[in-house]
């Protein structure tokens, strides 16, 4: 009997010892499971904490944010409210095609349009005062193209101190010309001997001071061409113009600039017959003269060579100065178009200088929306070429 | 004898020219605002009037458009000496009728004599 039982027994002692296994094990899953959501509370926690810093920068930031996901606006920031004066329940949720019909919308969408997802600092008039830099990046999550984040910056304040800056430079050098001219005429009248005779070094040294004066007056030209250029009005006189003609007349009046150097100056008729174009006579002269005098003032000995004819499509016009002078640096090459800037081997060479010259160049060709670049090896000399659009 | 009016409001450069014009034979005439020149013009009609546009007192359009709309001043010659050069303004300018822009710092004075003469041959 007992051996009967004793197999039983067994059996319940290893029921008995799973079950308490089986407890165990339940046990360990529960703390295990406890254990968790421990950690997914925390998380969660961790989360909100970081939704909340997030929403509030993007709250309390400065520029405005525009959040796009599919077809939709999903997230805007207060500034957005203001700049766009909207409300954000009227906003989110809102789909693009709607949104592209608000006035208010109106340029942001031309913008999205011309320049697509993803552009950089783009220079906007919002409103009459209101100037603003616009920022398009694409989000994507897992590869996928999901939407873009518009950032909307104001710089009304950069704009109104630029403009101010500038207004200064003009009237500060419209103020000069008036006492620079009466010391131009009246040095001309000494040297002249209109107010008496002069000995030789007294007339050598007007000549040297009518000399510098002039040199002050073309500063000031300067100036006053790059505060025009900044307030946007510098075109003004547009009519047929006889390009050719021109750069011939200016290459006969620099011949006799170059005749105390030992340098001779070439002109290369163009191949074909060029019609008159659509230009602003003055300015496209000033910038023949800029880079004929660059040319001669760098090049101590040797040759300065113009050459006018059109481009391989032969829509624009193509003028090219080349001179064996003393060339621009590589390092210095991306800086030579920029405001004030002067080649170290061009400040040694001639101490005078504003610096203006090659920016005026570049702007005055840029607004006829023609090209402006060039080819240099520092001491073995440099060209320079223009396009115009023939129109 | 000519008669000429300077409007200018820089005394050196006025009295350049009227010591030069005067040694040209010329009858020369000094005002130093709009309102004298204006004056000056009634009491004796000038043949040809130089005169600055920006001056301090009063404006050279004005005096321009003024003698441009008399039927007795509006053969007046009109050389306009100026410190500007801005295309806007000679437009203007011209468009009121002037015989010549001279700006100042790309003129010697014999040149802008030399313009006085031409127009008053």
């Amino acid at each position: 009997m007992l051996s009967k039982n004793k197999q039983p027994d067994s059996r319940l002692e290893k029921k008995v010892q799973d079950l308490e296994q089986g407890t165990k094990d339940l046990k360990d899953t529960r703390s295990a499971l406890m254990n968790i959501l421990e950690d997914v509370e925390e998380e969660r926690g961790k989360v909100e904490i970081e939704r909340d810093r997030t929403s509030a920068i993007i709250k309390s930031f400065a520029d405005g944010l525009l959040f796009i996901e599919g077809n939709k606006v999903t997230l805007i920031n207060p500034k957005i409210e203001k700049f766009f004066d909207i409300s954000e329940e009227d906003i989110l949720g809102i789909t693009l095609t709607n949104l592209a019909k608000d006035k208010r919308f109106k340029s942001l969408f031309a913008l999205i349009e011309k320049r697509g997802d993803s552009f950089s600092r783009e220079e906007l008039m919002w409103t009459k005062d209101l100037a603003v830099e616009i920022s398009s990046t694409p989000v994507f999550r897992d590869k996928k193209n999901t939407g873009k984040i518009i950032i909307i910056h104001d710089i009304s304040r950069e704009k109104m101190i630029e403009r101010m800056k500038t207004e200064f430079v003009s009237i500060a050098a419209h103020q000069l010309r008036t006492p620079l001219s009466a010391i131009k005429w009246i040095l001309k009248m000494m040297i002249d001997g209109d107010l008496g005779r002069l000995n030789k070094s007294q007339k050598e040294f007007l000549e040297k001071t009518y000399q510098s004066n002039e040199r002050m007056i073309h500063l000031i030209n300067d100036l006053l061409n790059v505060a025009r250029i900044e307030e946007g009005r510098f075109l003004q006189d547009i009519k047929k113009v006889d390009i050719v003609g021109m750069v011939q007349r200016r290459v006969t009046s620099a011949r006799g600039l170059v005749k105390h150097k030992k340098v001779t100056i070439s002109f290369t008729k163009p191949k074909t017959k060029i019609s008159k174009t659509n230009a602003d006579a003055e300015k496209i002269y000033l910038v023949i003269q800029n880079l004929m005098d660059n040319a001669i003032h760098y090049t101590k000995e040797g040759k300065v060579d113009v050459k006018v004819g059109l481009t391989k499509d032969k829509k624009s016009i193509l003028v090219s100065v080349s001179d064996t002078g003393i060339g621009i640096a590589k390092d210095q090459e991306s800086r030579i178009f920029t405001k004030f800037f002067r080649g170290a081997n061009a400040v040694k060479t001639e101490t005078e200088g504003s610096g203006l010259g090659l920016f005026i160049v570049k702007n005055i060709i840029n607004a006829h929306e023609g090209k402006t670049w060039f080819e240099s090896q520092e001491g073995k000399g440099s060209t320079f070429y223009f396009t115009l659009p023939i129109r | 004898m000519k008669q000429i009016l300077i409007i200018e409001d820089e005394d050196l450069l006025s009295n350049l020219l009227q010591k030069k014009l005067s040694a040209l034979g010329y009858g020369v005439r000094i005002a130093k605002s709009e309102i004298q020149g204006l004056e000056m013009i009634e009491e004796q009609k000038p043949d040809l009037l130089l005169i600055d546009i920006s001056m301090p007192q009063g404006n050279g359009f004005r005096v321009i458009r003024k003698i441009k709309r008399s039927d007795d001043l509006r053969d007046i010659s009109i050389i306009v000496i100026s410190n500007s050069g801005r295309q806007e303004e000679i437009n203007t300018a011209k468009s009121l009728g002037i015989n010549e822009w001279i700006v100042k710092t790309e003129f010697d004075l014999e040149q802008v004599l030399l313009k006085v003469r031409n127009q008053l041959k």
